[in-house]
């Protein structure tokens, strides 16, 4: 049963990729059903990548944030599917972030990053704990897993386990059974194990 | 749950808090801005195009030239004004120059890929001179009955006020209210209280948008659904036009007229009957100066015939927004609506159909038994059972769907306690919650 939930639900690289650029085609082709599935699926991760690379500081990552995103879309014609299309949204970012901390005279932050199969091994050794939860490569790590997961199962992992909410709440929210509810969250679990395991394409 | 489990199930709860808790998540009100500013850049970028990509070709270079224009005449320290836009391509729309030294209104129908791209420039414009918006207040009138609900028109009604604020600073929160009902997003829950049922509604989370009024937060939303029109235009070859007029103030703006067509048949129950389900013609008066909107109204067309709905005259922008407007008192008695829950012979009520669901609530009312009317309906208040309390049955007919609704219309001859007369109407039904049970949702 894994097996096959990893196939159906975390397809390869290759596929996803083809799937972004899919869908980026679409945005700068002109249709706006797919400049909201890009802002539905990738705004608030990308949010996350820039909030925890400027330390929680949120009213400079909106700022960064809404820059990106406009970059983004401006120069959306670009991404030609040379990797995922978060990775590319991260990448712009990035440069912005490198704007930010040189008009504030910051110099750019350096990150102690732990490889990611560490963490999902850390998973499996018992409670992680507070030390590598507190790493800002941790955070990164956990805002990019999210991002490659299908939109149901980040709401649903976001909404049980970050908000507290109970499966008839988020049943309610997706607007599915309390039975099909139990049902997204168990493959959501073991999606974001897959993924957690993966290779990371994202990094400073 | 061994213990695997549970170390697995709270590194997985911390893991996720650590990346993504609330404070990693941008806020709901940055969340809108945020959106209107990629879509405003999306439209002057990609242009809004049909799924064909009709005027795609044309469309594109356009936007691209114009935006190379803006730039330059940036440099040259000129605005760059919705009027100036409009002006300059007029040309290209081969009418002579000097028409416009005179002309005071001069319009311009729509009907070339370049003049929908002039149009999508006008409304881009609009949109981000939105892009800032902290707070917005609206005051209109529609033709309405006062407690129905926000979206519900009619030509043979008088007009009744409607209000709508939005912030959208520091925290996100909104209101509607016309006098016999009024929907409130306090920035944790959402409330619609009627009035006159005495009835609450309440959603204990924040929601961008509840309770039937989309199309007010659309007109509040403008970098979105201002030039959403123009891709509905497109799609649905619904007619454009520009026009340049002199206002009260004797200022200069900038009209675009859309000839909305809804889809919905003539003879569908709930034709006319909403704003989404006539047929209209919209207007949308910009200031050339200031490229904000000024005003709007909504004309029903019938038969040929129009019917104004609906004059937006008062738009506040960026105006504080007292924090009373948000409170909401609600009578100590008042009633709550509940989501039907499984019962414990559940299965007799789900396997009904709407004729039978509608003739059991009917009986029940009847006989006062409201024990079993109450699985039916809710909340289920002292006015409703005084209202239908005794009544008989006269006839129930086949029931009938409409397009734009998602249950069934069961029409009914009813006569009320001391009362001579036959009541008739469509009892609307719809079973699409937890319980699966048909619920009145309408049509008393």
């Amino acid at each position: 049963m894994t097996a096959v939930v990893q196939k159906l639900e975390t397809p390869g690289l290759a596929q996803q990729t083809a799937e972004d650029l899919a869908l980026a085609r679409r945005v700068v082709g002109g249709d706006e059903s797919a400049l909201k599935t890009l802002y539905e699926c990738h705004a608030d991760p990308l949010f996350g990548f820039i909030c925890h690379s400027l330390d929680g500081a949120r009213q400079e990552a909106e700022d960064v944030w809404q820059d990106t995103l406009e970059t983004g879309i401006r120069t959306l014609a670009a991404y030609q599917g040379q990797g995922r299309l978060f990775s590319w949204l991260c990448g712009i970012a990035r440069h912005r972030l490198a704007d930010h901390w040189r008009r504030q005279n910051r110099s750019r932050q350096h990150l102690c990053l732990m490889p990611p199969e560490d963490l999902a091994r850390l998973m499996d050794e018992g409670p992680l704990p507070d030390e590598v939860l507190g790493r800002q490569a941790t955070r990164l790590r956990v805002v990019e897993v999210l991002s490659q997961l299908l939109p149901d199962y980040r709401t649903a992992l976001v909404a049980r386990y970050a908000d507290g909410h109970s499966v008839e709440e988020i049943a309610r929210l997706l607007q599915k059974s309390y039975k099909a509810t139990e049902s997204v969250l168990a493959r959501a679990k073991e999606a974001f194990r897959t993924v957690l395991a993966g290779k990371p394409e994202m990094g400073l | 749950m061994n213990q695997r489990e549970h170390s697995d199930e709270d590194n997985l709860e911390r893991l996720i808090q650590a990346g993504f808790d609330k404070t990693a998540r941008p806020g709901a009100a940055a969340r809108e801005r945020a959106w209107n500013r990629i879509n405003a850049v999306w439209r002057a970028e990609h242009g809004a195009k049909t799924p064909q990509g009709a005027w795609a070709q044309s469309a594109t270079p356009v936007m691209c030239n114009a935006q190379s224009e803006s730039r330059n005449n940036n440099n040259k320290q000129e605005r760059y004004t919705l009027m100036s836009l409009f002006l300059r391509n007029r040309w290209g729309f081969g009418l002579g120059a000097a028409a416009g030294a005179f002309a005071l209104f001069l319009l311009i129908a729509l009907t070339t890929p370049k003049a929908h791209a002039t149009a999508a420039q006008i409304m881009a414009k609009g949109a981000q001179a939105m892009a800032n918006l902290t707070s917005i207040h609206l005051r209109g009138q529609l033709r309405t009955l006062p407690a129905d609900n926000f979206s519900y028109i009619s030509a043979e009604q008088d007009f009744f006020p409607i209000e709508f604020w939005k912030q959208l600073e520091p925290e996100l929160k909104w209101k509607v209210e016309k006098p016999g009902r009024v929907a409130v997003m306090d920035g944790k829950t959402t409330l619609l209280y009627i009035k006159s049922a005495n009835e609450a509604f309440k959603i204990d989370q924040a929601s961008a948008s509840a309770f039937d009024t989309d199309w007010l937060h659309g007109i509040a939303n403008l970098s979105h659904t201002i030039s959403n029109e123009l891709t509905h235009a497109m799609a649905r070859g619904w007619k454009l036009e520009l026009a340049q007029q002199t206002g009260a103030d004797g200022r200069v703006k900038a009209v675009v007229t859309v000839h909305a067509t809804s889809g919905i048949p003539d003879d569908d129950y709930s034709k006319n009957s909403f704003l989404q389900t006539a047929d209209t013609r919209r207007v949308y008066r910009f200031d050339d100066k200031t490229e904000l909107l000024e005003n709007v109204q909504i004309f029903q067309v019938k038969s040929g015939a129009e019917t104004q709905v609906f004059e937006l005259n008062q738009i506040d922008y960026n105006q504080p927004i007292a924090g009373s407007v948000w409170q909401v008192q609600l009578p100590a008695d008042v009633s709550y609506y509940q989501e039907p829950q499984k019962l414990p012979d559940n299965d007799r009520y789900a396997s009904m159909t709407p004729g039978q669901a509608a003739r059991t609530f009917f009986e029940a009312c009847s006989r006062g038994d409201w024990t079993e009317a109450g699985k039916f309906m809710s909340p289920l208040t002292d006015q409703v059972k005084g209202y239908l309390g005794g009544l008989e049955i006269v006839s129930l007919g086949q029931p009938f769907t409409s397009q734009t609704y998602g249950g069934q219309f069961v029409p009914y001859e009813i006569k009320l306690r001391g009362q001579t007369g036959v009541k008739k109407h469509n009892l609307a039904l719809r079973k699409d919650n937890p319980a699966g049970r048909w619920q009145v949702d309408g049509g008393i």
